[in-house]
């Protein structure tokens, strides 16, 4: 089952349909030849840019009020449903019910066991399966295409006919216990843990890991109430993507989840991130590395006009691999091998979140160099070229990201749920190309302030402690002993 | 840039190893190892260009090969407006020298690290500032660099690849910068995590005898402390020869087009010869081997169990292929249902053949088919073991029902039709290239499916009875606790001292 390490964020995936403009974005340095060597080569031109050819989407409503959306799309046989139901924390009787219940789904249907369910999807070409974070159920199946009807009924014993076996579910509980004591041992999974429960604190979100007596208070009655009560049509947006015969789907659909119960309305509650300077610091004594996170509050998806902007800005900073951010602590200083920023959202909040696992000796050093290229960012703009080839780099990585069943599903899922328009899927390479130099610096300055910042610090404390202390900027906020 | 890394999973490795049966396989029995093929590969005694277009094929697959020795696969696919490059070398971490472990993965970085006429940082620059996305990896038998790009930049990243084979431009600050990056990298994937060397590492330094198969190639920290420009050179010139590499370009290309630009890039590169590849061959196993660890950060026990893989290429190495499958893989598979929904020892079983690190295509020597999950502490390993022996006595004495191979072979195409409609084609690109590189047939990838389908229930219970005997196979307990200090050198290499 899906822990709840750090809340589900889906990225602002996205992008469009004219793919990357045939600019170099830093053609090596043509030749300012030196003295012995020979003038360097510069790389051929590349030729013209072929777009990607979006599908035709179609979305469709059942009586019972379930959404259903058709995407033709893709050069082989195989289809993929998907269907999200709103469904989630908000509506947990006890933290944990619907991760329990989400579990207890995949251990069989129909009054089929779970390995019959199994062999059936394989049949098919596929497995079956569901799974759950904050705010949604995804249950999911992927086949050959000729067996699209049959794995939606497969699908829909899954999602509404499951056992819910009692039998089962000590089982499950000590799964869980067992992944919570390895979570608990995990650097990353403590760093996450720590960030959620200071930058979500207050809303549901923020809890964190499961706790062991939470775990044991849950029942299989809490469990069979709530897929009984919470999971309906009315939450449910199924997505069908690939080589499909869409009237044989139609057909299917309507079979398998027409008199599907409606269900509650979905329950919707934006969180509001924490927005002043929070350092936490979790021991890990003797630890080689510190884990780092270095997050910052955004707006919500649902109302902030800058988010594609922002995306482009958190790539000149950190989001990729010629990024300021891994050039200099990576390939410059080499303290770290794996740094990344992301611009995440989830209802109501985003998040600016930088995450790095840096060598013990040079905590403090590596925390000093991120707060420079933030500075620097947001005080000056980037040059045209750099800020060209993020942009090229954003296209090029929208083409592979949606030229995919799941990459198709998961942006338009990600609209849907935000209340977003489906055009940006047309629109994002346009968005992204229009983002000028100032812009950047501008957003930089105005939502990467360490004094709005949630800094988590994992690692051998005895080490780092006196290095955080003389980072300027976190230094007054350092627990002390 | 990156070593594949792997945490501890159990529904994302069962999910996970579908694929790596769809992406791995070879039909190809009595192919010459390419390795041993090397030397003699002189541009004089170079075959003209051949050429191999499969009948009725999963992939359109055009094979030819430069003078020099460079092997091409061209496997054209206009679907999305992507291609995919990737050069792969014949030479993975087994053959690194002695006292520099984890050598073939720290010279993969330093590939990276700039050409006579791509600076530092220059490579990657113009690669993602086009739009494209790029890694390497090292692997058993292969060190890859690869890339995904908008298909109009094609010629541009093969004049790219061909610089960097042609020479690297290092100085001592770039070999400094990347010894702390791998360092750091060893640091993050296995001395600060719980499970950290859990069997990928320590399986193979358990189960194998030749140290060039069983040392720790992630490497001891004092021996990538150690490494030396002029090492890194020799290395070069031993290994990264056109006659020891093949070039895989696939996805939205034109063949002859993209065809001229190889011959003009690539074909300017020198050929050589590859150096002395060492002795690899494993001696066979005749008893059981357990081994002990213990894992400071772990905190509850674990336990993995391996078996030596019948040869390559061997009727018996497809039946083993069907055997993976059989076992784990799925909610239905054998272990599984044993391990997971009966007994409750744990959520998930992972591994398979060559697990984490490729799958039963992408090497060429002796393998391992690994088994592992974490457990409690209340449960003994020897418990798990008992019951793992009712699983695998099953397959040793009785007969698969067909039906259960049918679902095995239907899932099998149903991966194969994914690789080939990803988006990046990465795992038709290992295919490819591992084909062309070990056996000189890329082309069958489009005979996996009959290969396969040849598998009979009597084969099955043949190879189990052969190869599932406990005298092949090793058993790695992982105990929590111990005195292991978080910054010991390698963890992994205490599991030698039971060998």
């Amino acid at each position: 089952m899906t822990m709840r390490l750090i809340p589900s964020i889906a990225l602002a995936a996205a992008l469009v349909a004219t793919a990357a403009h045939p600019l170099l974005a830093q053609p090596a340095q043509t030749a300012t030849p030196q003295a012995q060597a020979p003038a360097r080569e510069t790389p051929p031109p590349p030729g013209e840019p072929r777009d990607l050819k979006l599908p035709a989407i179609e979305t469709y409503q059942l009586a019972n009020g379930m959404q259903v959306t058709m995407i033709p799309f893709g050069s082989v046989p195989k289809v993929t449903l998907s269907l999200r139901i709103r469904a989630g924390v908000f509506d947990e009787s006890k933290y944990g019910v619907s991760d329990f219940t989400s579990a207890l789904m995949n251990e069989g249907a129909a009054g089929q066991s779970a390995v019959a369910i199994a062999q059936k999807a394989g049949d098919m070409g596929g497995s079956v399966g569901v799974g759950n974070g904050q705010e949604f159920f995804s249950a999911g199946i992927s086949v050959l295409s000729e067996f699209g009807p049959q794995a939606t009924n497969l699908l829909a014993d899954v999602v509404r006919r499951p056992n819910l076996p009692e039998s089962e579910l000590p089982r499950i509980k000590q799964d869980v216990l067992r992944n919570l004591a390895i979570s608990r041992t995990n650097p990353q999974s403590l760093a996450g843990d720590a960030f959620t429960k200071t930058f979500l604190a207050g809303h549901p979100f923020g809890h964190g890991l499961i706790t062991e007596a939470e775990v044991a208070a849950i029942t299989v009655d809490d469990i069979r109430r709530f897929h009984a009560e919470k999971l309906g049509a009315k939450r449910a947006h199924l997505y069908v993507a690939g080589q499909f015969d869409a009237a044989a789907m139609r057909k299917a659909i309507e079979a398998a989840f027409g008199d599907w119960q409606q269900g509650p309305d979905p329950i919707i509650k934006p969180a509001t991130p924490a927005s002043k300077l929070n350092v936490v610091l979790v021991d890990r004594p003797k630890a080689p590395q510190s884990t780092i996170y270095v997050g910052a509050p955004l707006p919500g998806p649902e109302t902030f006009a800058e988010r594609v902007p922002m995306s482009v800005a958190n790539d000149v900073l950190g989001g990729s691999f010629t990024s300021r951010i891994t050039m200099n602590l990576r390939e410059d200083k080499g303290y770290t091998y794996s740094p990344s920023s992301s611009a995440g959202f989830g209802t109501g909040y985003g998040q600016w979140v930088l995450a790095a696992d840096v060598t013990s000796a040079h905590t403090g050093d590596s925390l000093r160099e991120v707060f420079k290229e933030i500075r620097l960012l947001g005080s000056e703009p980037p040059a045209k070229a750099e800020l060209e080839a993020k942009q090229n780099g954003l296209a090029g990585m929208w083409v592979l990201r949606t030229a995919t069943r799941s990459g198709l599903i998961s942006s338009l899922s990600f609209y849907d749920t935000h209340g977003l328009p489906r055009s940006e899927l047309q629109e994002y390479v346009g968005k992204v190309r229009a983002v000028t130099p100032q812009e950047v610096s501008t957003l930089i300055g105005q939502y990467l302030k360490p004094q709005t910042m949630t800094i988590v610090i994992v690692g051998d404390l005895e080490t780092v402690r006196p290095q955080l202390k003389k980072v300027p900027e976190i230094a007054s906020s350092v627990p002390s002993l | 840039m990156m070593m594949r890394l792997f945490r501890l999973g159990g529904r994302a490795a069962l999910l996970a190893s579908v694929a790596v049966l769809a992406a791995c396989a070879s039909p190809n029995a009595n192919a010459p190892r390419t390795v041993a093929a090397a030397p003699t590969e002189t541009a004089a005694s170079k075959p003209p260009a051949t050429h191999r277009v499969a009948s009725k094929p999963l992939v359109n697959v055009v094979y030819r090969k430069l003078e020099n020795g460079l092997k091409v696969v061209l496997a054209p696919d206009p679907s999305v407006p992507t291609a995919t490059v990737g050069v792969y070398y014949g030479v993975g971490w087994r053959v690194e020298p002695k006292d520099r472990t984890g050598y073939a993965h720290l010279f993969e970085h330093l590939m990276f690290q700039g050409s006579a006429n791509l600076p530092k940082g220059e490579f990657m620059k113009l690669i993602e500032g086009n739009g494209g996305a790029l890694n390497g990896s090292t692997r058993w038998d292969y060190t890859n660099y690869y890339e995904v790009v908008p298909s109009h930049l094609t010629e541009t990243v093969l004049w790219a690849e061909a610089d960097r084979m042609k020479s690297l431009a290092l100085t001592p600050e770039m070999l400094k910068n990347q010894q702390d990056v791998v360092i750091n990298e060893v640091k993050v994937n296995v001395l600060n995590q719980p499970y950290g060397g859990f069997m990928w590492l320590d399986m193979p330094q358990a189960a194998f005898t030749n140290w060039y198969n069983a040392h720790n190639f992630y490497g001891d920290l004092d021996h990538l402390q150690a490494a030396t420009l002029p090492e890194a050179e020799a290395f070069r010139q031993q290994y990264y020869a056109p006659g020891n590499a093949a070039l895989v370009i696939a996805g939205d290309i034109d063949v002859e087009k993209t065809w001229a630009w190889v011959q003009k890039y690539f074909g300017t590169v020198q050929a050589r010869e590859t150096g002395q590849m060492p002795d690899i061959s494993e001696p066979a196993q005749t008893e059981e081997k357990t081994v002990h660890r213990t894992d400071a950060l772990a905190p509850r026990p674990a336990l993995a169990f391996a078996y030596q893989v019948p040869p390559r290429g061997t009727p018996e190495w497809y039946a083993f292929g069907m055997i993976e499958s059989l076992l784990q893989g799925g909610d239905d598979a054998r272990l599984t249902q044993k391990l997971v929904r009966e007994k409750g020892y744990t959520d998930g079983v992972m591994g398979g053949i060559n697990p984490f690190l490729g799958g039963m295509f992408t090497y060429n020597g002796p393998m391992l088919m690994t088994f592992g999950l974490v457990h409690d502490a209340s449960i003994e390993p020897n418990a798990i073991m008992t019951d793992v022996d009712v699983v695998i006595e099953q397959l040793r004495t009785e007969l698969v029902p067909q039906d259960e191979l049918n679902r095995i072979l239907t899932r099998l195409r149903s991966g194969l039709y994914d690789m080939v409609g990803s988006s990046t084609r990465f795992s038709l690109m290992d295919l490819l290239a591992s084909s062309a590189l070990f056996d000189d047939d890329p082309a069958q990838v489009n005979r996996l499916e009959q290969g396969f389908a040849a598998v009979t229930p009597e084969l099955i219970r043949e190879t189990a009875a052969k190869y599932l005997a406990r005298t092949n196979r090793t058993v790695l307990i992982l105990e929590p606790g111990g005195a292991a200090p978080a910054d010991a050198p390698a963890p992994a290499a205490a599991a030698s001292e039971a060998k």
